[in-house]
């Protein structure tokens, strides 16, 4: 099998399947503000013009589509991400449609960040960077669970410096 | 450093500097007049006086103001730091950090070159400002002390308490030994023959014929004006800049020298070399010839963007053996033509036609080397040592063709290996490879499990 960014080892740690939740609640609330926006903006036109009255159901069809579309996505997206700790590696995937396997020497490594949001905080994960010399690199992880950012951050900081990071 | 007293160094600039800064004043108001007596319309015989009198007021209130504010200047370097004390009312003092210096370029303004001065460029990492610029010294003093400078700032990097040990090069004289001179008629002919210009040219002679044929002087007018302003900026970046180009190397690094007007003296350190890209357009690919850029750590310091386009071209124009010599010399070991190369797959020919098959990604002992373009040939050379991170990409199009790509990341700058379109197992073959060379014994462990599965 030559696929590869399914390679067939084992050593995937996927992230939190709460990362769903959170992008599911976050793009629903969004979803809902803009449509109720757009409704409010629309019933004012529709009062004072001859504007068909059945337009008004065009934002609610595109705000539950929307909706749709994130319950199905989010999931499926949550559950592609994964990585990976080698001997002198991070790896790090992604990406159902368009998909990414990046691979971190862990002497490379600049810094690693931790970012927890509210909600994030909430539901217990945080989101991961690594950053090295080279913003190309781009390699985030979202929706690790808190233990386990704050253990990878230090392991990562370690692994950092005794391979000597450097430019 | 032992002898306090030989360490700290006070210098004023050179007095001139006013003069300098009074013909620039001259300059820019005689400018300014001209372009408003031509946007005026009409010329009146009033601006037949004024016109001298704005160049003669320019250099006298220019030199004294000039002369005021050199009297405010001094140029300090002790152990740890430069330092330029400036200002009349408001004083302010630069301060450069050894262990932050990056580079130490020269440079002469045409005004300045006339009258033998030069100003010394001080780049420093990070930060907006971080370009310091003493201006004017003369131009031995200029070149003694930014081998001071480089010393001290090798010192402070190393360590070392030998920052003075060495005697100083005699001033004037061209340290270190000599790689390439670019004959002044080379970049002509370059210039001439890269495709560009002749569109500029094509353009111009197009406009004049169409203007003769349908009797319209006006429009050919217009496209001379733009066509023309095209073969200015052409030849003046690729001609004035380059003129009596002359490659050193010195102690850590590659000094270019350059220009024709105005002439920069700037060092390239072999450590901040992150890739090497070497560009072959289609002309000049029959003679042979390439042009190399290279992409530095903190490159171009402060400068504007098109600072740091300079800053990134290391030759103009080289010949195959010359280039191969400054790849060497950059990126020790590593040449153009590796020889294990993976070419990307016929099934990504729907992304570019003609193109895939031009497109390769290799690897030798030090060095990750990836070819692109059929017109303009591109080659680049990223090596191991600077290598960050490997990518392995595809999108849902790829996906259907069964093509992947590959990316090699670097510190920014304009080299980037990479391959697009490979066939899956060339592109894990190829990350891996890169990976293993990254970090030894890096990539072996996913490739272990992967065939024992």
């Amino acid at each position: 099998m030559s696929d590869p960014f399914d390679p067939q080892d084992t050593g995937w740690t996927p992230v939190s399947p709460r990362l769903a939740t959170a992008r599911i609640l976050i793009g629903t609330v969004t979803v809902v503000v803009v449509a109720v926006l757009v409704l409010a903006v629309l019933a004012v036109i529709a009062a004072t013009t001859s504007m068909p009255t059945w337009l008004l159901a065009v934002p609610i069809v595109l705000a539950l589509a929307a909706v749709a579309w994130l319950v199905w996505w989010a999931p499926r997206n949550a559950r592609s991400w994964g990585y990976q700790e080698t001997e002198e590696e991070l790896l790090v995937r992604h990406g159902i449609m368009f998909r990414r396997l990046v691979a971190v020497p862990y002497g490379r490594m600049q810094f690693v960040d931790v970012e927890i949001g509210p909600l994030a905080r909430r539901l217990g994960f945080a989101k991961l960077s690594l950053h090295t010399a080279s913003t190309e690199t781009a390699s985030t992880v979202p929706g690790v669970p808190h233990e386990e950012a704050l253990r990878l951050r230090v392991r990562l900081t370690e692994l950092g410096e005794s391979r000597g990071a450097g430019v | 450093m032992s002898d306090q007293a030989a360490g700290t160094l006070g210098r004023r600039t050179h007095p001139l500097t006013a003069v300098v800064q009074g013909l620039g004043w001259s300059f820019a108001a005689t400018v300014g007049l001209v372009g408003s007596i031509v946007s005026g319309g009409q010329i009146e015989s009033w601006s037949l006086i004024a016109l001298p009198a704005a160049a003669v007021g320019g250099v006298v209130v220019g030199s004294l103001i000039g002369w005021l504010s050199w009297r405010f200047t001094r140029f300090v370097i002790d152990d740890s730091e430069a330092r330029l004390d400036s200002g009349i009312i408001w004083r302010s003092s630069r301060r450069v950090p050894f262990e932050r210096l990056q580079s130490v370029d020269i440079h002469q303004p045409f005004v300045a070159r006339v009258l033998g001065l030069a100003e010394l460029r001080l780049d420093s990492a990070g930060g907006k400002e971080s370009r310091t610029t003493v201006r004017y010294l003369t131009l031995p003093e200029a070149h003694e002390l930014r081998a001071l400078l480089l010393r001290r700032a090798h010192a402070s990097e190393t360590g070392s308490d030998a920052g003075d040990a060495t005697p100083p090069p005699p001033p004037g004289t061209a340290e270190g030994e000599l790689v390439a001179v670019v004959p002044p008629s080379r970049v002509v002919i370059g210039t001439i023959l890269s495709l560009d210009f002749v569109g500029a040219v094509v353009v111009a002679i197009g406009a004049i014929v169409a203007s003769v044929w349908f009797a319209a002087p006006l429009a050919a007018l217009g496209g001379l004006i733009g066509a023309g302003s095209w073969v200015v900026r052409i030849v003046a970046e690729r001609v004035v800049q380059q003129w009596g180009y002359r490659l050193t190397r010195v102690e850590h690094g590659l000094r270019i020298e350059r220009g024709l007007l105005s002439r920069t003296s700037e060092t390239v350190p072999f450590e901040r070399v992150q890739g090497v890209a070497v560009v072959e357009p289609l002309i000049w690919r029959q003679s042979g010839w390439s042009h190399l850029l290279v992409s530095v750590a903190g490159g171009g310091g402060g400068g504007d963007a098109e600072d740091q386009e300079r800053a990134t071209t290391l030759l103009t124009i080289a010949d195959r053996e010359l280039t191969a010599r400054v790849v060497d010399l950059l990126v020790p070991g590593a040449v153009q033509d590796v020889e294990h190369r993976r070419r990307a797959a016929r099934a990504g020919w729907l992304f570019a036609p003609i193109g895939w098959r031009f497109r390769w990604i290799g690897s030798d002992d030090v060095a990750a080397v990836s070819r692109t373009g059929w017109i303009t040939r591109r080659t680049s050379i990223l090596p191991f040592r600077k290598s960050q991170s490997v990518a392995v990409e595809q999108g849902p199009l790829q996906r259907l063709l069964g093509v992947t790509s590959v990316a090699v990341h670097s510190p920014d700058g304009p080299v980037a290996v990479g391959c697009l379109h490979l066939s899956p197992a060339d592109a894990t073959a190829a990350a891996e490879e890169v990976r293993a060379r990254i970090c030894p014994g890096g990539a072996q462990a996913s490739m272990r499990s992967r065939s024992s599965s």
